[in-house]
């Protein structure tokens, strides 16, 4: 590109990224977050060994980095002989699967009771208060503990139950932001041009509230990741030998002091992970507000 | 000019506040037995402080409010009778603030065309040579029709609020203070606008204003509204020269003289 100036463009795409492309932030999230998805996906493609296949006379090997380590377990083994990095590239599976799903199930139940209680208010939204007052007071921990522990652990239960507890932030949200756009004259137009409830909730109430929505949605698919790690670490959550990257960190709780790598490695990949899933909602906000456009 | 347009007997609305919890709640009458009639071609004025129920007055006559009793017919039909787009199509709202009333996620061409595409017109050629006939009675050029709201000035926004309520070509038109958000400079562009598109297509107006300079040029007949009632109502130039009830007096006075040696009468 030249350095002329620019003339007002008419497609709003271009604009919106180049604005992409000068939020460092967001380039710095979604780029891990785009290689942590291609691992997701390419995992039987990249990962050296199976990260089920157990070597006894291979335990506990270390990292590369160590003068112990070798090329063959670029990532050390753990302490049954399974290569680390083959698990924590499948592990991202798991992190990124809870995450989203949750972030999801919980987004389609937190937008649809705020929105409603936000548009239409009086009774409903008494009703949607009451709701999410109960949500928050139950803890999320306590209650996935409970939950998983009387239904049993396996990963649609950890995304089932973190989806039913995780509504309430896209509640408040959604509620207070429709509340803000309901009283615009726009919306007013509307239903003066004759436009159907229906039809005023979708083109012009969604439309204007959905940047927040994709911020709630990046804080919960991270609240996600962190609280299957949590629920893992427990040992409710997903159940071994499944690669889960809390897991992980679990198994090498009790080799914490001799074998380090065993924690620092799951636990710098959750931290990079949720850190710019954040970075990367952050951005969304920035770059799709319409006030930037310009 | 005989054919009544607008014709609203005893309008009463009351509106249920909450004093807090278990506290109960206290009626406020917002708009108390208003009658209004307005003919074909005709430009009420409704002037009267802020909060004293022109507002309210005004969304029940676009049917978007219900009244709590009295009735209000348009074109000779009860409102409440109206389906939803016939109603559209006969009476249309231009709003005060240009800067909220545009959805800013959306295209000028697209807010423009939404009346017409409500109304079932399917084919887009149709709403495109009629979306850019009416950006041109209003001014408005026609590469704006890909422009986004928050591209355009407070006159130019206007001018996109008054060509989606014309476009369907309304009977009546109600604006809400369709000046006070805009520059001095823009203001009179935008009356004279109004003025010139009664004249073209016929239209019959309802405006609720607090600057009575704009009242006494655009509007055949005045009504003053005072804590929801009305106390007043004829015709322009007789309201300006001889006002009748108290409040009326008190709002002439308020008018502040060209001449810097005349001071405000106090009374």
């Amino acid at each position: 590109m030249t350095n002329l100036p620019q003339t007002t463009s008419t497609l709003p795409v271009s604009g919106l990224k180049s604005r992409v492309l000068r939020h460092k932030g967001m380039m710095i999230g979604s780029t891990i977050v785009v290689f942590v998805v291609l691992l997701a996906l390419l995992a039987p493609l990249i990962a050296p060994h199976d990260p089920y296949q157990q070597d006894l006379l291979n335990r506990l090997k270390p990292p590369v980095w160590d003068p112990r380590g070798s090329w063959e377990h670029i990532f050390g083994t753990d302490h049954l002989g399974r290569d680390y990095l083959s698990r924590l590239i499948y592990g991202s599976r798991i992190s990124l699967l809870i995450g989203i799903g949750a972030a999801l199930i919980s987004g389609v139940i937190g937008t649809f009771l705020g929105v409603m209680a936000g548009y239409f208010g009086g009774r409903v939204d008494m009703v949607v208060t009451f709701l999410i007052t109960v949500r928050l007071s139950m803890p999320v921990v306590l209650v996935a503990l409970a939950v998983v522990a009387i239904v049993g652990g396996s990963l649609q239960v950890v995304i089932g139950v973190l989806g039913l507890l995780l509504w309430d932030r896209f509640a408040v949200v959604m509620r207070s932001s429709t509340l803000q756009i309901r009283s615009m004259d726009y919306v007013t137009a509307a239903r003066a041009v004759g436009c159907s409830t229906t039809r005023i909730l979708m083109t012009e109430v969604m439309p204007n509230v959905v940047n927040n929505l994709i911020v709630i949605a990046t804080l919960e698919i991270a609240h996600a990741i962190i609280l299957e790690a949590a629920l893992s670490f427990l040992g409710l959550g997903v159940q071994p030998p499944l690669p889960s990257w809390g897991l992980m960190v679990s198994e090498g709780k009790d080799m914490m002091l001799f074998e380090p790598w065993l924690i620092t490695i799951p636990g710098v990949a959750l931290f990079a992970l949720v850190l710019s899933v954040n970075l990367l909602g952050d951005g969304m906000r920035d770059v799709t507000a319409p006030e930037n456009r310009n | 000019m005989t054919e009544i347009m607008i014709d609203a007997k005893n309008i009463v609305k009351d509106f249920k506040i909450s004093k807090g919890l278990f506290r109960g709640k206290e009626n406020l009458r917002a708009v108390d037995g208003v009658s209004l009639q307005v003919m074909r071609g005709e430009i009420l004025a409704i002037v009267g402080e802020s909060g004293c129920g022109k507002t309210t007055l005004a969304k029940i006559l676009l049917g978007l409010l219900q009244q709590d009793s009295g009735s209000v017919e348009l074109c000779g039909s009860k409102i409440e009778q109206i389906p939803r787009l016939e109603l559209a199509k006969m009476v249309q709202p231009i709003f005060q603030d240009p800067y909220s009333s545009l959805n800013p996620r959306k295209s000028i061409g697209s807010i423009i065309t939404l009346p017409m595409r409500i109304q079932g017109e399917k084919n887009s050629d149709v709403w495109m040579k009629k979306a850019l006939q009416i950006m041109d009675l209003v001014g408005l050029p026609s590469r704006m029709f890909d422009q986004y709201p928050n591209q355009l000035s407070g006159g130019q926004r206007q001018r996109v609020a008054i060509a989606r309520a014309l476009i369907n070509s309304p009977k009546i038109v109600i604006c809400d203070e369709p000046t006070s958000a805009l520059d001095v400079s823009v203001q009179s562009q935008i009356l004279n606008l109004l003025n010139d598109l009664r004249e073209e297509l016929n239209l019959t107006y309802v405006i609720i204003s607090h600057n009575l300079a704009v009242v006494e040029h655009m509007a055949s007949r005045v009504a003053v509204m005072y804590f929801g009632e009305k106390v007043e109502e004829s015709e322009t130039d007789q309201l300006f020269s001889n006002p009748q009830h108290s409040y009326t007096k008190m709002l002439l006075s308020s008018i502040l003289s060209p001449d810097p040696r005349q001071r405000i009468k106090k009374n």
